[in-house]
């Protein structure tokens, strides 16, 4: 099933919380909406789902126009970010509760008389069947009998994914579902996903903020900023490529180095950072006003008497450490990775080739191309 | 020792006012069952001589009480049957879906339980013997409801307010339609409320009187409360016997408080929060 969406723009009186966003979203896709709390991502999934509706645009899921169709007719599933369980029912009875709501009949849950309609039966040993076997997939067969109030965070979620797979409902939405587990956990379950993903081969929607789940679960990352789509591509596409400084700055850990460069300072190589860049000079896009991006794992701190940075601070990694340099002047740090000591009497400067530096324009953040 | 003292202050200050509430009603059984010349004995006498079982079977048999219990009993458990789903769907409406001036609606509701009673007299007898309910039980039902139903509306729409979203949410993508989310979640997730608002409707019918002095008018018609207003101007009603018509009233009430004592401390605490 594909999801298309064209136009989408959802206003709150008078703030526009999504402003015309068009997408298209292929089968067995596993599309990371990406950004920062309130840019509209949680919005347009909930658009997507039917429990909000557009103000504008057309939504179609496997072509058929959903504007207005109500979230039960969409055929998708959604996993919540508070996993959403039925307190009241056990999880067997959570998992499979779409398939009762498929299937069952009100009459079938009268008392006594309830149980004599022939269908009844074969609908609760379906229903115990599906729940027993979405259970196996993550892992929870020993819990079946439990109420939710008695599972563990991790557990809860496990029990919200099996009842997003128990149907065969091939779109699952998901709604930062790991943000509120502890952080070994996360890891952990994030391999879940996305080897349940690679499994069922289901179509995968994950809103989160957090850049790790983007760039590691992703097949592909939409990036979104103020109800806008920033940058839309392969995590490593958005990584190596970002067409704006939010979108490199958004993605990867530690951040991008962003040195302001202006043009008087690259002549006289005074006032703003020294730059050393590789033995080519400097690229005629860096003419101007301009940002020089340079990721952390791509700078090489040179000790110089003539540099202008002192080191600041380090972060054991085990192996390596995040080293932080300070600019004499100016005070902007940069962040790189070593694993020597430092030495805090000495100054440093920066090296790294130009094959790794992106240009930003400083006004507009629009990246220049060499 | 600080707290220790204070908890044990707090502890006897409970005894006291329990105590003290409870000695009436004690009273009062303890006079339905007491031989009748142990009533005016000089000293008095704390505990009954001799249990008397007489006053209580005058009532329930010569007294008709048999057949007011009767009816007390099924006009209140028909009014909270009706008021119940209604104020269930009600408050449902009115704490999920965006109504247009719901605000005033709320207040209406609000308004409408706390119109004493006594302004409405006149209206509802007239509007009773018009629809031909004068001197039914379904009048009494009706007239009962018209109060239950706002109270019930107003304590649900508390409990349904308590519910997180999101679990309706995820029940609408599982594929519940508005009505499926309300029977298979909703209702059973605010069970707790709803049987507190059901026996709190059903102490508000059984209580009732006003409603039965103006709607209803046959003997066989009357309720509890009705009876005991008639028969406590018999000057040939002794104490004892008047005594036993109230325990015969009271009891009931308090069974409903002994057993489903959770339930109702449950149902005061989130209607004081509630409002």
């Amino acid at each position: 099933m594909t999801i298309e969406l064209s136009s989408i723009s959802k206003s709150y009186g008078a703030t526009q919380v999504l402003k015309s966003i068009s997408l298209h979203i292929q089968e067995g896709e596993f599309v990371v909406i990406l950004g920062e709390s309130g840019c509209g991502k949680s919005t347009l999934l909930k658009i997507i789902a039917g429990l909000d509706e557009p103000t504008s645009g057309e939504l179609r899921i496997a072509s058929r126009l959903m504007n207005g169709v109500q979230p039960r007719k969409r055929g998708l599933a959604m996993v919540f970010q508070s996993y959403a369980l039925y307190p009241h029912l056990t999880v067997a009875e959570n998992i499979s509760f779409p398939i009762k709501m498929m299937r069952w009949r009100y009459w079938y849950s009268l008392p006594l008389i309830g149980r004599l309609f022939p269908g009844r039966r074969q609908v609760a040993a379906a229903m115990e069947e599906a729940a027993r076997e979405a259970a196996a997939k993550v892992r929870l067969s020993h819990l079946l009998d439990r109420k939710p109030r008695e599972l563990s965070g991790g557990q809860r979620q496990r029990v919200a994914l099996a009842r997003a797979i128990v149907d065969g409902r091939k779109v699952c939405l998901m709604d930062e579902p790991l943000s509120n587990l502890d952080a070994q956990l996360r890891a952990s379950t994030r391999r879940e996903i996305s080897d349940l993903h690679g499994e069922f081969g289901h179509t995968i929607v994950y809103v989160t903020h957090d850049q790790v789940e983007a760039m590691t679960m992703g097949t592909r990352v939409i990036l979104m900023r103020d109800g806008r789509i920033e940058q839309d591509g392969t995590p490593a596409e958005i990584y190596e490529n970002p067409k704006t400084v939010y979108a490199a700055e958004f993605l990867g850990s530690p951040r991008i180095n962003l040195i302001r460069v202006e043009q008087s300072s690259w002549a006289a190589h005074s006032g703003g950072p020294t730059l050393h860049i590789g033995a080519d000079g400097i690229s005629p896009a860096a003419q101007g006003d301009r940002l020089v991006g340079i990721r952390p794992d791509h700078v090489e701190f040179v000790p110089a008497d003539e540099g202008d940075y002192v080191f600041l601070s380090a972060e054991y990694l085990g192996g390596k450490s995040i080293v932080s340099l300070k600019h004499l002047t100016d005070g902007s740090v940069v962040q790189g990775y070593g694993a020597e000591a430092f030495d805090r009497t000495r100054r440093y400067f920066l090296r790294f080739s130009r094959d790794h530096v992106l240009y930003f324009d400083h006004a507009s953040g629009r990246r220049i191309y060499e | 020792m600080g707290t220790n003292s204070r908890f044990s202050l707090s502890v006897a200050l409970a005894w006291v006012v329990g105590v003290a509430l409870f000695i009436p009603i004690l009273w009062m059984m303890m006079t339905a069952i007491r031989p009748e010349h142990e009533l005016y004995q000089i000293p008095l006498k704390l505990l009954p001589g001799a249990l008397d079982w007489s006053n209580l079977e005058t009532a329930w048999t010569e007294k008709s009480f048999g057949q007011y219990f009767y009816n007390s009993t099924l006009n209140s458990t028909l009014s909270v049957m009706f008021s119940m789903p209604i104020g269930i769907i009600t408050g449902y409406a009115f704490s999920r879906f965006e109504i247009r001036h719901s605000k005033y609606y709320r207040a209406y509701v609000l308004f409408a339980y706390m119109v004493p009673i006594i302004i409405l007299v006149v209206p509802f007898y007239l509007v009773a013997v018009q629809l031909n309910l004068y001197n039914t039980r379904l009048g009494h039902v009706l007239g009962l409801s018209t109060y239950a139903i706002p109270f019930a509306t107003w304590v649900m729409i508390g409990y349904f307010e308590q519910i997180p979203r999101e679990v309706e949410h995820s029940a609408a993508v599982d594929g519940a339609s508005r009505m499926k989310t309300l029977i298979y979640i909703l209702i059973p997730m605010a069970r707790t409320g709803i049987i507190a608002t059901a026996l709190l409707t059903f102490i508000l019918a059984w209580d009732d009187y006003i409603f039965a002095l103006i709607l209803l008018d046959s003997e066989h018609l009357r309720t509890l409360p009705l009876a005991i207003g008639y028969l406590s101007a018999d000057y040939e009603l002794t104490d004892g016997l008047m005594m036993a018509m109230g325990t015969i009233t009271t009891l009931p009430i308090l069974f409903l408080f002994v057993f489903f004592q959770k339930y109702f401390v449950g149902g005061m605490t989130s209607g004081a929060v509630k409002g």
